[in-house]
């Protein structure tokens, strides 16, 4: 944990109520976009980003700083996004779903805006959104944790509650399934 | 070889998940290995896909939305598990509330704890040790306040003019009860400065009252905490709020106080053991206070039924800058008074007692006295040049406020400065003809005193005059300043010890069984002029 995320919570818990607004800034898009991928859903994962801040912040006198406040407000999310799943039940499994789920729109931000570009672009972050989504939900989580957070095999561990074995496990099963599921692409991405 | 590696690790590999050992022997297998070669790459293509996916950027409105959510799970824990979350313990400072009402009253008495003067001594108020917000007109002088007899203070009551009736709750000489009478010290068991007042700030067709009872206990309650955390508080800031919505008012009052890097302490009794060490703890209601599961306030109400609280920590400055800026929110014709208010260290506890009962008596007809200088002022009227406010509060038709304090007894009635908002039938010309600013603010004692009132500033200064009972300061003012402005110096320091802890106590209640006050019709605010 930073010397500036302890400052703020500590900030936080002396009633400077503000400073978790900080927290709150500073995390709020790595926490939603990895819940866009855990989840499959902007909607949700704005749901759940926002029920899992607000967790935090009541919960924060629980925090000791043994982990980063990143990794506990992120097992704070999973816990919601698990309670989220229950309750809404829906992932997409199609291209189609996940495009509508995803609410993926040709967002590409490089130079290269030429329409056929975004295009395939949208549509191969729609497919890999879409491979994403009919991972196992344990599986899932640990490759986006991985490839999206970067995070460490311990820091997963310590996230999701489970070995580092099993993390590592769970990562490579993830990316192998989803190696037969994107065969095309990854094809594409080689040639190119 | 391949035999011997799983994909695992060609996965691992490329987190850099491997020891040193495995790392070389995954290294040799894949050069050996097409198939290896051609897997890893393959992962490694899946994490560019994965960086290119997308990011969006969530707005930065995304946290203040996060941060009103908590607080109003804070409030609302009951929501919250209605709505299939759990409840949410650790933030009591909710004990309960109801969201019937919408009227917002507010008292705000400043105690000083930090005197260590010989118990008995009578106190001179002095300048307040806390430096006042910039936007705070500076004391008019230093005062030594009187204080005056239940009786005194009936027989200022009365309708302001002829065929006007009473306003709320006003004590008039009929009804002041003798026990009322009985309950104010005289002047000379009093110290100076013991003089407080109370304005009401009420909406639509409700109105506040004060439990004088409550408020009583919320004070002893809160001085006696801060006399034993031995804290270095130097003021207790008791704040008596009616109606607040809870969802509404208690979460704006702490957006407030967040803007104003006030500390809101509200963790429960059971929460604060749990937690030893924390130094929230010393601030944590006492298990028989005003805040304690189960509590009984004088009217047989259970507390968490009818009352939140809230503790706060805080300087002095920023406590009254948060009301300054939530009133003003709510209540855009608002003014606000910094008074002098008590001195409490110096006194003996059975003093103090009787400091607070007169504190509170007096509160209840402080603004009443304002009203009577309103009647004096009538006479003053070529000096006050007839300002489009004070006219058209001059003008306006008292409140029919009067009804009975839970906490006092059938007889009980008090008086308010009403301050309705905008919109709202009864005086929409005082809200448009009240000046957005400047406030008119004093701070003449060690302690402070916010009045929030909407009546016009000859009438404003006669209150706070009349509150001194100092005929000196009376007399500067009026020969000050035309409009009976303050004779105010130029602002500056009021004590080179800064900064002022205040502890705060909130008791924010809402009547939900309390008649609806008679609507009072509206006042033309052409007929001001």
């Amino acid at each position: 944990m930073s010397k500036l995320d302890q400052e703020l919570i500590a900030d936080c818990l002396a009633g400077q109520t503000h400073a978790f607004g900080d927290l709150v800034v500073r995390y709020q898009n790595r926490l939603f976009n990895t819940l866009v991928g855990v989840l499959g859903s902007v909607e949700d994962a704005h749901d759940v980003a926002q029920e899992a801040f607000v967790n935090a912040f009541q919960k924060l006198h629980t925090f000791r700083g043994r982990s980063a406040f990143y990794s506990w407000l992120f097992r704070i999310a999973l816990n919601s996004a698990v309670s989220q799943k229950r309750k809404l039940n829906r992932v997409p499994v199609s291209i189609e779903a996940a495009r509508e789920q995803s609410g993926v729109e040709p967002l590409d931000r490089h130079p290269a805006t030429r329409p056929e570009y975004a295009m395939e672009t949208s549509e191969r972050q729609v497919a890999v959104r879409a491979a994403l989504a009919e991972l196992a939900e344990e599986f899932r989580t640990a490759l986006v944790l991985k490839e999206m957070e970067d995070l460490s095999y311990e820091e997963i561990a310590d996230i999701v509650g489970c070995p580092i074995g099993t993390v590592r496990s769970r990562i490579h099963r993830a990316r192998s399934e989803l190696r037969e599921k994107l065969q095309g692409l990854l094809q594409e991405s080689h040639d190119s | 070889m391949s035999e011997l590696f799983s994909d695992e690790f060609l996965s691992a590999y490329l987190d850099g998940e491997l020891s040193p050992h495995e790392r070389a022997a995954v290294e040799r297998w894949i050069e050996r290995a097409p198939e290896a070669r051609q897997r890893l790459e393959d992962f490694r293509g899946l994490s560019r896909l994965f960086g290119d996916l997308p990011r969006t950027e969530l707005p930065r409105e995304f946290a203040t939305e996060v941060m009103h959510l908590a607080e109003r799970r804070m409030l609302l824990p009951d929501a919250a598990s209605a709505g299939g979350r759990k409840r949410i313990r650790g933030w009591t400072l909710v004990l309960a509330a109801t969201t019937a009402a919408a009227g917002l009253l507010l008292t705000l008495t400043v105690l000083n704890v930090d005197d260590h003067r010989a118990p008995g001594v009578p106190v001179v108020a002095r300048n307040n040790p806390g430096a006042p917000p910039a936007d705070f007109a500076p004391p008019a002088t230093r005062a030594v306040q009187k204080e005056q007899t239940g009786v005194q203070l009936a027989q200022d009551e009365g309708p302001s003019r002829p065929g006007d009736q009473p306003r709320g709750g006003a004590l008039s000489p009929a009804s002041a009860p003798a026990g009322v009478a009985a309950r104010v010290p005289t002047e000379a068991a009093l110290p100076a400065g013991a003089v407080t007042a109370k304005s009401e700030v009420s909406e639509g067709s409700h109105s506040g009252t004060v439990d004088s009872d409550q408020q009583l206990k919320a004070i002893s309650v809160a001085v006696q905490e801060v006399r034993e955390s031995g804290t270095a508080h130097k003021y207790v800031l008791v704040v008596r709020a009616h109606a607040v919505d809870r969802a509404d008012g208690l979460v704006l009052l702490q957006n407030d106080f967040a803007a104003n890097n006030i500390r809101v302490d509200a963790r429960d009794a059971e929460e604060s053991k749990a937690a030893t060490g924390d130094r929230r703890v010393a601030d944590k209601p006492s298990a028989n206070g005003p805040f304690a599961e189960g509590h009984r306030f004088a009217d047989g109400k259970k507390g968490e039924a009818n009352s939140e609280g809230l503790y706060v920590e805080a300087e002095a400055d920023a406590v009254i800058a948060a009301f300054k800026t939530t009133l003003a929110r709510r209540h855009p014709g608002v003014q606000f008074t910094v008074e002098p208010a008590i001195e409490l260290a110096a006194l003996d506890p059975e003093l103090q007692r009787n400091l607070f009962r007169s504190s509170l008596e007096k509160s209840q007809s402080d603004v009443g006295r304002g009203d009577d200088a309103a009647k004096a002022k009538d006479g003053d009227a070529k000096s006050d040049k007839k300002s489009p406010q004070s006219v058209a509060s001059q003008r306006k038709t008292p409140m029919p406020n009067a009804r009975t304090s839970p906490g006092l007894g059938p007889q009980k009635t008090e008086r308010s400065a009403r301050v309705p908002p905008p919109g709202s039938g009864d005086s929409d010309a005082d809200e448009k003809d009240a000046p957005a600013g400047p406030d008119r603010s004093q701070s003449t004692g060690n302690a402070r005193q916010i009045v929030v009132s909407n009546l016009p500033p000859a009438i404003q200064n006669r209150a706070r005059s009349s509150g001194k009972a100092n005929p000196t300061d009376e007399k500067s003012l009026d020969e000050k300043s035309g409009d009976a402005r303050p004779s105010s110096p130029a602002p500056k320091e009021l004590d080179e010890r800064s900064p002022v802890l205040v502890r705060m106590l909130i008791v924010i209640d809402s009547e939900p069984q309390r008649p609806a006050v008679p609507a009072v019709k509206k006042e033309p605010s052409g007929g001001a002029s």
